[in-house]
């Protein structure tokens, strides 16, 4: 079994990866780090080389993670995903069956979340295992 | 790189739920966005060419038609999901296909200005604050905030949800065929405006006008379905196993034909050439005036319909504009300045707020110096798309050109018709170009530098385009290397010549 958590290098990702680390080192899982990586505004022109610069921009974030976990003692993987943050990690809920999903609450304001949706609702909202959030 | 550490491998995400017929048909609508495409241009066809404006809107389909057909050859086998600025450096080489990029992304600046100006005044109107409408420097002033919400919303990369999106689409649509059945109803039964018009099969007829406006009227048709093309490829990308995808980009374009054709004989039926030439000065006005004519009280609906679709299109426009200044940015051909992306937002952030600054500034200085600053710039914005299109048919041709007499299926859809469409948008951008070239012709008989302002526009962008493009040559950047290739037969079916197994 593993935990996963959602991470982009955000300062609330952060604060979720913290929590993932501490969690994982106690209940002796592998952790997952997970991130989406596909360009937002859909599919459509020049796709494939904007993902190749979200990619360069992202991958060394991960593996900065991933290594934190490491140091910590924590088995751990990084993961990019072809697909937005919460797609991500539904892809890595069903393809790896982890026991709970970590995220941060996020940085948008209440009404901004209010009107484009944030991250961590709609995870609760698709997720059939515990979804922790971070503050 | 951190040691121990995996080079980057992205995993591909679970496949996205089956799309169904209806979501198909609202993707083929959405990258043309109807509602606010016919207010941008049926008021300035129509004074252009009278009662052939049906005439012109449907022979602007067909280089289109040949035009897409380049676009779909192309996206199969470039594994990049690229577009001009790919395909044409890769088929002809960087000088080319550096002037389709720089192309494309000022498309995306010429364009955004317009979608402010028509969202900001059909809300307006929506309202009835027609005062307020018709305030320039308030429409300016309020453009400019709509501009910088929009390019927020791109560069937060928010999308509305393909539901959201379905229903207004197809509200859209909705909206444009009621108004164009009550308004051809009213024009059959006598109760038209006084110069309103029973249709003749002369309507159709691109060549009634003469060529002078039938050029201009064409190059604005073709801006009428700019984006078209999109719809083929996102269709068939999300295909899946059924022919639903196949059987949605024919009906989405039948729909989208329909509804050009549509509203177009009913303007004529029931207001008549002669009030839109009265209604000259405001070209995109006009079409709110009849469209409260048609429906009187629920006028507002097609005013909705306007100003939604002139919003949601702004994905559909700012997102491959600045998509393309990304990629020229990391293929070395522009600054790699221009390549950040935000990691957060995943969205390619530096190029879109420059597309944004520069068209702000482009549709500021253009409303203040130029008495019909929207169609202007419609018209040298057709005259872009035009050159990239056009760039785009050869490309196809070049790029296949060692599979074309392999089969007839790949001589006629690869080879020939790409080109033909080609040729007919060089003759077209040529034919506007000697029009323009003669203020008398222009749409506000105004003159710059005795050429007509479309014109001086668009030679303005290119001499521009040109010397960066020098620029950038001198600078010797690596992207200049790049030669010139074909098409790898592997990517391409045996029916079509090819050798994929």
């Amino acid at each position: 079994m593993s935990l996963a958590v959602g991470y982009n290098g955000g300062q609330s990702a952060r604060h979720a990866l913290q929590a993932a680390i501490a969690l994982a080192r106690d209940l002796e899982e592998t952790l997952l780090v997970v991130c989406g990586v596909a360009p937002a505004g859909g599919m459509g022109e020049e796709y494939d080389i904007t993902e190749e610069a979200i990619v360069e921009e992202l991958a060394p974030a991960v593996n900065e993670a991933v290594m934190m976990a490491r140091e910590a003692g924590v088995d751990a993987e990084g993961i990019l995903v072809d697909s937005d943050p919460v797609g991500a990690l539904e892809t890595i809920m069903e393809e790896r069956k982890p026991r709970m999903l970590v995220v941060g609450y996020g940085e948008s304001g209440r009404i901004r979340a209010a009107l484009f949706g944030a991250v961590a609702p709609k995870l609760v909202e698709r997720s059939d295992i515990p979804v922790l959030v971070v503050p | 790189m951190a040691e121990g550490t995996k080079p980057p491998q992205v995993q591909p995400g679970l496949e996205a739920n089956a799309i169904g017929f209806v979501d198909a048909i609202s993707i083929g609508l959405n990258a043309t966005s109807p509602a606010y495409s016919l207010a941008a241009v049926l008021g300035p066809i129509v004074v252009l060419v009278g009662v052939a404006a049906p005439g012109v809107l449907l022979a602007s389909f067909v280089p289109m038609l040949l035009i897409a057909s380049a676009f779909y050859f192309l996206n199969r086998v470039d594994p990049d999901c690229g577009t001009t600025f790919s395909w044409v450096t890769r088929a002809m080489g960087p000088w080319f296909g550096w002037m389709g990029g720089w192309a494309i992304a000022m498309t995306g600046v010429l364009v955004v200005g317009s979608l402010a100006d028509v969202g900001v005044k059909f809300t307006l109107l929506m309202f009835g604050q027609d005062e307020l409408a018709a305030n320039q420097t308030l429409v300016m002033v309020l453009a400019v905030g709509l501009i910088l919400l929009m390019t927020w919303i791109c560069v937060i990369g928010t999308e509305l949800s393909g539901r959201v999106q379905t229903v207004l689409n197809i509200a859209q649509v909705v909206a444009l065929i009621i108004f164009a059945l009550v308004a051809i109803l009213r024009g059959a039964t006598g109760n038209g405006l006084p110069g309103a018009e029973l249709p003749t099969l002369e309507w159709l007829n691109p060549f009634a006008a003469g060529t002078a406006a039938l050029s201009a009227g064409l190059l604005l048709g073709v801006f009428a379905y700019w984006g078209w093309e999109s719809a083929v490829n996102l269709n068939e990308e999300t295909t899946d196993s059924s022919s639903t995808p196949g059987r949605a980009a024919i009906v989405s374009t039948f729909i989208l034909l329909a509804t050009y054709l549509g509203v177009a004989i009913a303007v004529l039926m029931l207001v008549g050439p002669a009030f839109l030439a009265d209604n000259a000065g405001e070209e995109e006005m006009a079409f709110a005036l009849i469209a409260r004519e048609a429906l009187g009280g629920w006028g507002w609906i097609v005013l909705l319909a306007v100003a939604m679709s002139a919003v949601a299109s702004t994905q559909t426009t700012i997102i491959p504009a600045s998509r393309t200044a990304l990629s020229m940015a990391r293929r070395t051909a522009i600054p790699a300045y221009f390549g950040q992306v935000s990691s957060k937002h995943r969205t390619p952030a530096v190029s879109t707020w420059w597309v944004a600054i520069v068209a702000i500034v482009w549709y500021v200085v253009a409303s203040l110096i130029s008495e019909n600053a929207l169609f202007d710039s419609l018209t040298a914005l057709s005259l872009l798309i035009a050159f990239y299109y056009s760039l785009t048919g050869i490309a196809c041709a070049v790029y296949y050109r060692k599979l074309l007499l392999t089969s007839a299926k790949s001589f006629f859809l690869i080879g020939l018709g790409p080109v033909i469409g080609a040729i007919m948008l060089i003759w077209l951008l040529g034919l506007s170009v000697v029009e323009m070239s003669n203020p008398e012709n222009s749409y506000g008989g105004v003159s710059w530098f005795g050429l007509g302002p479309p014109l001086v526009i668009g030679i303005f962008l290119f001499t521009l385009g040109i010397v960066f493009m020098i620029a950038s040559r001198i600078a010797d950047r690596p992207f200049w290397k790049e030669r010139p290739s074909v098409v790898n037969p592997d990517l391409v079916p045996v029916s079509e010549g090819g050798d994929e197994r």
